[in-house]
């Protein structure tokens, strides 16, 4: 039986249809890996706001930047960090400032929490956990008796966000996906009700099915692809680009103050109307490792 | 014999490893590495390295979660954690400094360390500084606890915390962490002074074997660049030349 596929490729605008104010929203890729930066800078361009943010189950400069941008009210994570170049300014300031709701989870049960979501199972038991202050700042994380062994053992609930944002190695025109396999976003993929792919290379179906490394996600999980080249700078896409680190620098510079990172923001976001006006502003610094 | 004190805190490391052990690295835990490919590179080459997140030393293809699925299972000999506050039962914080709600500093968070310091079987905390402001009485968080109670599954947990000062252990039995080793040079006042919590030293306190010049030389020659490799930037400060 021959399977008719649904083209599934859309514009950096059509984003705007998948996303809303109030709605929990997933940020695949790590701290300062493989991030769908395009489509957050989408996300800001589009004035939603008061979000939930999900990373999974760790978070950088994606996070960072909405939260300075002022569009978060609670961010769940494991970790939020910007690895060697310390500490994210924004999720730290914010947080000490009090406004922003920090949903400390830790990674094996964050994880379990995908799982448990792309299981359609209402919890899933984690291990540790017992005898930390997680439960007192998470008390929808319960103790609960193992019901086979009698020990006391820790449960979490599904995470399922509204929409997981990812960028992807490769896809096609249908959805079908090629991902890194260092970073968790095919389980995201599986949880979230809602998923939009960037792409940094849009190929054949045909190639994309010959590829030798990468996770491959079936078009099923996938509501849109939009191929956008350089889509995590200025995170790295192994194969493509490293870590921009001058970038990352004029980032942490401009979060000095409020004035410098509005600036920042209006330069690389807001003026930058589109990914191709971004790719010009970025300049030189858009090419291939 | 001259060395920096990533090279000393990596030997110390290196020398709880077990050859033929699993040894899991997690994200930016340099120093931890570090001492993990001198032990391969000398007593342990049959050790496995698994790196969160590297590319050259990760085998795994199911991203972080095949990583804590396997830590969960109880398959890691050793892992590594640190703290910005570690106390005197050996609680670990890296969550936040102040209250949760709102912090005086918030931290970048416990990443997988409220798991995997219940269920790896041995862990090293390292702490690149010994001071009063990291040895605290009571850490503010508990982003993880050094024990249990005996009714809670717990096949690991602390065995070992490494600064460069000292080798502080945990004992099982009163629960608490209690001074072990002394590094070259350093005095038991200076360690005392710059801990929050009495340290019950033994009598005498022995002192840390330094780096032998076999182990300074394999750190500088083929562990540096394996390390210039996976951490370039932490390279550059970690070493003094192979001729040094």
């Amino acid at each position: 039986m021959r399977t008719v596929m649904r083209e599934k490729l859309c514009a950096l605008q059509d984003l705007r249809k998948w996303v809303w104010s109030g709605m929990f929203l997933a940020v695949g890729g790590g701290p300062l890996r493989i991030t769908p930066m395009a489509l957050l800078r989408e996300v800001l361009r589009s004035g939603v706001r008061d979000l939930d943010l999900l990373v999974t189950p760790t978070g950088g400069l994606g996070v960072d930047m909405l939260i300075g941008a002022g569009v978060a009210r609670s961010v769940e994570f494991a970790q939020i960090v910007l690895d060697e170049f310390g500490m994210a300014p924004h999720f730290r300031r914010q947080a000490e400032a009090g406004r922003l709701r920090c949903k400390d989870h830790t990674c094996p049960a964050l994880l379990s929490g995908l799982q448990a979501a792309a299981m359609g199972i209402p919890f899933i038991p984690v291990r540790g956990l017992i005898g930390s202050d997680y439960l007192r700042v998470r008390p929808e994380f319960k103790v609960v008796q193992d019901p086979y062994s009698g020990e006391e053992i820790v449960v979490v609930p599904p995470l399922a966000p509204d929409l997981a944002l990812i960028h992807a190695i490769k896809g096609d025109r249908y959805g079908n996906l090629l991902l890194e396999r260092t970073e968790d976003d095919q389980l995201l993929i599986r949880a979230a009700k809602r998923v939009v792919a960037s792409v940094e290379e849009l190929v054949e179906p045909e190639e994309l099915r010959r590829s030798p490394e990468g996770v491959w996600v079936p078009s099923l999980y996938v509501d849109a692809i939009i191929p956008l080249p350089y889509g995590a700078h200025p995170t790295d896409c192994r194969g493509y680009y490293p870590i921009d680190e001058d970038h990352i620098r004029e980032y942490l510079e401009a979060s000095q103050s409020p004035e410098a990172f509005q600036e920042y923001l209006e330069r690389y976001v807001y003026r930058a109307a589109d990914h191709e006006t971004y790719l010009e502003v970025i300049g030189s610094k858009a090419t291939p490792a | 014999m001259r060395y920096t004190p990533a090279e000393f805190m990596a030997t110390v490391i290196a020398r709880e490893i077990g050859d033929g052990e699993m040894v899991a690295v997690g994200t930016l835990s340099p120093l931890p590495a570090m001492g993990a490919f001198l032990a391969r590179e000398t007593h342990a080459p049959r050790a496995t390295i698994i790196i969160l997140g590297s590319d050259d030393w990760f085998p795994l293809t199911g991203g972080s979660k095949e990583f804590h699925d396997l830590g969960q299972r109880g398959r890691f000999d050793l892992f590594f954690l640190s703290g910005a506050q570690i106390d005197q039962h050996g609680n670990i914080n890296l969550t936040v400094i102040g209250t949760h709600q709102q912090p005086r500093v918030r931290l970048p968070g416990g990443a997988g360390s409220a798991v995997l310091y219940f269920m790896a079987r041995r862990i090293i905390l390292f702490r690149p500084e010994h001071t009063r402001r990291t040895f605290v009485p009571r850490v503010d968080f508990i982003t993880s606890p050094g024990s249990s109670p005996p009714r809670i599954f717990r096949p690991g947990g602390p065995s070992k915390v490494i600064t460069p000062l000292a080798t502080l252990r945990f004992n099982q039995e009163k629960r608490r962490l209690e001074l072990a080793t002394l590094h070259p040079g350093v005095t038991l006042e200076e360690v005392e002074a710059n801990t929050g919590f009495p340290l019950y030293p033994p009598s005498p306190v022995p002192t840390t074997p330094p780096p032998t010049p076999e182990e300074l030389h394999v750190l500088r020659t083929r562990v540096r660049a394996e390390m210039e490799r996976v951490y370039p930037a932490f390279a550059r400060t970690a070493f003094l030349s192979a001729t040094g």
